[in-house]
């Protein structure tokens, strides 16, 4: 470390001072060892500098207009089909009672309230969870240490661990599926 | 060292598994559960436009009603040929009579809760199950109170293993089973009565248990050698069965 941060010193101090100096480097423009440039006359070199350029330009003009496009946001694609009769398709608004109001947001409380409750009782039950664990674990270790290393032991075995379900209707015995193949019809972008 | 030496020699050992058979179906929406669902797909549509069959449902609403006048004047309804060919409210017909066939050939919605017998692994199929039993332990004539199958520890295996070797000794078939874990989910301490203590030189068992989900495929059968009676008891009927301190040392298996 010590010897780069030195290193840099040093560079900085000799670049000042051959600034000071008024030295000053450049490209080498030619040399002995470079090919001679031909003398073009003026015009034809102009002729091929426009055609060069135009050449250039079409080229632009060409990528434009085939250029990628860019991947189409289903989502937020407006359905030209349904757009064309849109004002047909609104509804009649609305208005709640007063009454119809209050009962929407009670229900809304005492669903959160409900949804709090859960949370709660999913919680107790973690940490007693926990808690029994902790205590067996501390059980065995008394009774054998050496089988209280084999339980702390990491189990892989059933790693990741995957859950079906539960669905909302229970499967169909002896169910026979229709033949058929699935077809991937998701769209690439290229 | 010389107390955890005593105290390692004066306890029997035993693992015990606490074999589940997970919810098939999910449980039904409670009441305000329902309720707010009701309340979201109301505003959810009072916020939205119309679909194209709602408004073939519009369109075919003003047909009907000219039709009526038409029929009414008595004029010639050819003007409304081909229109009214399929209303929306033949194909809605149709399609729930589909549906009603499905539900009735498939009995999609079955929830077997007049299952009355408890060894059947077809009842309660939105509660979470567990097995119980009587074990005999060897013996011919005698039969445990009901409890969660256990087996007691061997010298030179894991407890784990021990957990897996009791679920061999009550289970016979095919049964797609992992235990969860190498670690006990819970203990319980049982104290043997004065004369098998004596016996036994033992002041009693302390049973640990661990978690095991049956998968719901599996080909289910006791070992009748060893099982004299068995249950699959979800958490309220567990409870009534199996009382005190050993029942709250695995209330935490029952996930509800």
């Amino acid at each position: 470390m010590f010897h780069l941060k030195s290193l840099a010193s040093s560079i900085r101090v000799i670049g000042q001072r051959s600034l000071e100096n008024g030295f000053h480097t450049s490209a080498a423009c030619s040399s002995v060892f470079m090919k001679r440039q031909k003398k073009i006359d003026p015009e034809i070199a102009k002729v091929r500098e426009i055609r060069k350029r135009k050449k250039l330009e079409r080229e632009i003009r060409e990528m434009q207009k085939h250029s990628k496009k860019v991947k189409p946001v289903d989502e937020i694609a407006l359905d030209i089909k349904s757009a064309k009769n849109i004002h047909e398709r609104t509804r009649k608004q609305v208005t709640l009672t007063e009454q119809q109001a209050d009962e929407r947001t009670l229900i809304a409380k005492e669903y959160c309230r409900s949804r709090n409750t859960q949370m709660r009782h999913d919680d107790q039950w973690i940490r007693q969870a926990l808690y029994m664990q902790k205590k067996a674990l501390a059980e065995l270790k008394t009774l054998s240490p050496h089988l209280y290393e084999e339980a702390v032991k990491n189990d892989l075995g059933n790693l990741p661990h995957i859950i079906d379900g539960p669905a909302l209707t229970s499967p169909v015995k002896n169910y026979d599926p229709p033949d058929g193949d699935y077809v991937d019809t998701t769209r690439t972008w290229t | 060292m010389r107390v955890s030496m005593l105290t390692r020699t004066s306890w029997d050992i035993v693992a015990s598994v606490v074999l589940q058979r997970a919810p098939i179906i999910a449980s039904p929406m409670s009441p305000i559960e329902r309720r707010y669902q009701d309340m979201l797909l109301k505003v959810e549509k009072e916020s939205s436009l119309l679909n194209d069959h709602e408004l073939k449902s519009k369109k075919d609403q003003l047909l009907l009603a000219k039709k009526a006048e038409l029929e009414a004047s008595g004029k010639d309804l050819s003007e409304l040929e081909g229109e009214l060919e399929v209303t929306n409210l033949m194909k809605e017909q149709e399609w729930n009579a589909r549906a009603d066939r499905l539900v009735k050939n498939y009995k999609l919605n079955e929830r077997n809760d007049g299952e009355k017998d408890e060894k059947s692994l077809q009842r309660l199929l939105d509660r979470q199950l567990v097995l119980v039993v009587r074990q005999k332990f060897g013996q011919k004539q005698y039969a445990s109170p009901w409890k969660l199958p256990e087996i007691e520890h061997r010298q030179g295996e894991t407890l784990r293993q021990t957990a897996e070797r009791c679920l061999g000794e009550v289970v016979s078939g095919d049964l797609a089973v992992q235990i969860q874990g190498n670690a006990p989910v819970s203990i319980y301490t049982f104290r043997y009565p004065k004369p098998v203590a004596q016996k036994k030189n033992k002041n009693g068992a302390k049973i640990f248990f661990y978690n095991a989900v049956m998968s719901p495929k599996s080909d289910f059968q006791v070992n009748k050698s060893e099982i004299a009676d068995f249950g699959w008891l979800c958490a309220e009927e567990f409870n009534q069965r199996v009382t005190g301190d050993y029942r709250k040392s695995v209330h935490t298996c029952f996930l509800e």
